[in-house]
């Protein structure tokens, strides 16, 4: 009996402790129909569904799954359809919390987009080849997006204007099924009617449920838990390794872009995603003291005063990133600041831990701002982190999700590795 | 030349003062069709593949149902995104030159603008303030709108403030438009210096000029405003013109210079601050647009009110079509179009003409 009560004291304790330790959370997918507010759309939604018609359970506001206003007999129906793969239409809720009715299937899309983060989540999935128009700083040369190495398709995509002035007529030419935005304030949805406009950005917060949230969109549910599957694997290979490391122990970590002849210093603020990054990594924050999630200028004395143990500059690129095949430029932003006199008593130039990161391709969202925190999180730990090969992993990602024939350790991405 | 030079008959006078008004309103009438073709012109052009009759036959087809047909594309095209926006580039036209003519005249200053009086500057202020700290007197869609009418609506109660004070002169309420638009612009970077990156792009690309938010709703608010404005200038345009001889002078003639000051002022500013709070800060239209009118026909406030209202519609309009088809599919802001356009032109027409125009 003893033994009995110990095992399932010991089940239980597994059961709490474990999502703890791998420090992975739990998330409710934002799309009608997942009525009880888990992870997926699937028959605990019909039986949820169904307590709720017949009174046993509380409505949520992801319940009602034809968004008509009430829940009854027609929104199991429409679960059932979404299960089965062959729903008429979605309702999705996005970033802002408005719900956008999607017409299924969806086969084309444009994307207005700010950063890579949602191409590269929709190329990991398998629907990346339905894009039919994309911002300018994607395609035209000197683009601050533009890869040749990376994103080569985008390179002949339609160019639909600035991200700020969009050409709303470039974009009603092409028809697309759905107009995706992570930049919901410059898109006036009402220049392009009848075509539904979402705004769903996939950053280090939402990585896994945006993914998911995209898969049930692009008819690539299976696709996408494969590689939410493969997130979470390195999600877990981070955290069981940091878990083991006491708070007090952490370094200071200080993260910013880096500009060059300048004595004021940018400090992303404590909710940035950057931020999330440096302390997802591991590290203690340098900016944990600034509310907010924005970026804030300080004077080189304020980060000199705190003495980071680790600094990463994130550079453009032109600097770094899947085409630049040489250290000229990354050698010289370095020892620019490396240079200066005011910073080299502080222990990252002492202890030779300053480093550059890839800003357009490796910072802050989808699985680019995973590797981008493994790489923090070896620079940090260089020892618990021993047996993790970050470009392997980077590779598999780049070959695996991204299907580019692109060998990693030909260019760089992270200086010094 | 006056025309009074020229004979001392009746009859002289009566055929010189004919010919006086008769340059002025063949000025505004050939004005006034370059703006009708200047409209049908950006009508046409775009990056929608529609033909230029594809274009007119949707403008038509919601009249004349029964004779014109469009497609889906063309009529959003013209309905949604070309006509509004050429209505609104003509009503801030109008509203800009407008302004600029008032405000030159009665503060006796080839530079006052409601840019160089701070009143853009409010309003940029206003729109910062609710992008960046998101704080505003109102909430929902009009939480920008509404800081930036408030803050610019500020900025001339402040400068119209000074003007009722005792002793006070035109060049004191310059002085005070100027370092108002210095504290707003101080404010607006203070705010700047502190937001969040992506909240400082939208404040920057705020404050340039432009046309990108234009919609019907917008275009009949500040239309409305600019439509209902005019006629009650219109009315003090015999004052305005009292006004040109000096103050003492118009105060001889029975002028209330001061109520005069601040009745124009007032709608004026109200007038702008209905424009700037949609466009954001477009500058040069309302300094250049009545210097280049009132090199063409002289200062007679009848005539000179409508016609910069014309000059500035044609100025922003004409820029428009060079924005949105220069180098497509980027859209260039209409407000860096019109400082290219109208400068040379203003400068050309500045070397051609004698320079005491003022």
């Amino acid at each position: 009996m003893n033994t009995l009560r110990n095992l399932l004291f010991l089940i239980m304790l597994t059961a709490f402790v474990f999502p703890l330790a791998v420090g992975v959370d739990s998330f409710a997918l934002q799309i009608c129909g997942n009525a009880n507010m888990d992870e997926t759309i699937n028959d605990e939604d019909v039986s949820y569904t169904e307590k709720i018609i017949n009174g046993e359970a509380e409505k949520t506001i992801l319940s009602d799954a034809n968004n008509d206003g009430s829940v009854d007999e027609k929104d199991i129906e429409q679960i059932n359809r979404i299960i089965a793969g062959d729903e008429e239409f979605l309702v999705v809720r996005e970033d802002l919390g408005d719900f956008v009715k999607i017409v299924e299937p969806v086969k084309t899309f444009v994307y207005h987009g700010h950063n890579t983060y949602v191409y590269e989540t929709l190329r990991s999935i398998g629907a990346a080849d339905g894009i039919v128009g994309i911002t300018d700083s994607f395609v035209t040369p000197g683009g601050s997006r533009i890869s040749k190495a990376y994103l080569p398709e985008l390179l002949s995509v339609t160019n639909v204007g600035s991200l700020q002035a969009i050409n709303y007529e470039v974009i009603n030419n092409i028809k697309p099924d759905i107009v995706l935005t992570d930049a919901r304030e410059y898109y006036d949805p009402t220049k392009t009617p009848d075509i539904p406009v979402l705004a769903l950005d996939v950053n280090v917060t939402n990585g896994k449920e945006a993914s998911l949230r995209y898969g049930y969109i692009f008819g690539k549910v299976a696709e996408a838990e494969e590689y939410v599957n493969w997130y979470t694997d390195i999600e877990n290979k981070i955290a069981e390794r940091i878990n083991k490391v006491a708070d007090s122990e952490k370094p200071l970590m200080y993260i910013s872009n880096y500009n060059f002849d300048e004595t004021t210093f940018q400090v992303p603020a404590r909710d940035n995603y950057r931020a999330v990054m440096v302390r997802n990594a591991g590290a203690e924050y340098i900016g944990d003291e600034m509310k907010g999630s924005g970026i804030q200028n300080v004077d080189a004395e304020w980060v000199i005063a705190r003495n980071p143990q680790v600094i990463a500059f994130s550079v453009s690129n032109l600097v770094l990133g899947y085409d630049i095949h040489d250290t000229t430029n990354a050698t010289v932003a370095i020892d620019d600041f490396l240079q200066r006199p005011a910073f080299a008593d502080i222990d990252a130039v002492k202890n030779n831990k300053v480093y550059l990161i890839s800003h357009p391709y490796i910072l802050c969202g989808g699985a680019s701002g995973l590797i981008g925190t493994l790489y923090y999180s070896k620079w940090l730990y260089p020892d618990l982190f021993d047996d993790i090969d970050v470009q392997e992993i980077q590779q598999e990602y780049v070959s695996r999700f991204q299907h580019l024939d692109l060998n990693v350790k030909d260019s760089i991405s992270a200086y010094p590795q | 030349m006056n025309p009074l030079d020229e004979g001392t008959s009746d009859d002289a006078i009566m055929d010189s003062y004919q010919k006086y008004v008769g340059r002025k309103t063949i000025f505004i009438l050939s004005t006034l069709i370059i703006l009708i073709l200047a409209a049908g012109l950006a009508g046409s052009l775009g990056q929608a593949k529609i033909t230029a009759w594809d274009a007119y036959a949707a403008f038509l087809s919601r009249y004349f149902p029964n004779y014109f047909s469009s497609s889906w594309l063309a009529e959003t095209t013209i309905w949604n995104l070309r006509l509004p926006r050429i209505a609104l580039g003509i009503v801030t036209g109008a509203g800009l030159g407008i302004a600029g003519c008032i405000m030159q005249g009665v503060l006796k200053n080839p530079l006052a603008s409601p840019y160089t009086l701070g009143i853009s500057a409010g309003a940029t202020f206003g729109a910062s303030l609710a992008i960046i700290g998101g704080a505003g007197l109102v909430g929902g869609d009009y939480l920008i709108i509404g800081n930036a009418f408030f803050f610019s609506l500020l900025v001339s109660f402040i400068i119209i403030g000074f003007a009722g004070r005792r002793g006070a002169t035109p060049e004191t309420m310059v002085l005070v438009g100027i370092a108002v638009l210095y504290i707003f612009s101080a404010a607006t970077t203070f705010l700047q210096y502190f937001g969040e990156e992506s909240a400082v792009v939208q404040s920057v690309f705020w404050s340039v000029g432009s046309l990108e938010r234009a919609s019907w709703e917008k275009v009949f608010i500040s239309g409305a405003l600019v439509i209902v404005s005019i006629p009650l200038l219109m009315l003090k345009s015999w004052d305005l013109n009292i006004l040109t001889t000096g103050d003492d002078s118009a105060r001889s003639l029975g002028v209330n210079v001061k109520q005069i000051r601040i009745y124009t002022m007032s709608i004026v500013s109200l007038m702008v601050s209905s424009i700037v709070c949609f466009t954001g800060t477009i500058g040069f239209i309302g300094l250049v647009a009545p210097h280049i009118t009132r090199l063409v026909i002289g200062t007679d406030y009848r005539y000179l009110i409508p016609a910069s209202g014309i000059v500035g519609a044609i100025l922003i309009v004409g820029s428009d079509i060079i924005s949105r088809n220069l180098i497509p599919p980027i859209i260039i802001p209409v407000g860096v179009i019109t400082a290219f356009m109208g400068g040379p032109l203003f400068l050309y027409l500045i070397m051609r003409r004698r320079m005491g125009y003022f």
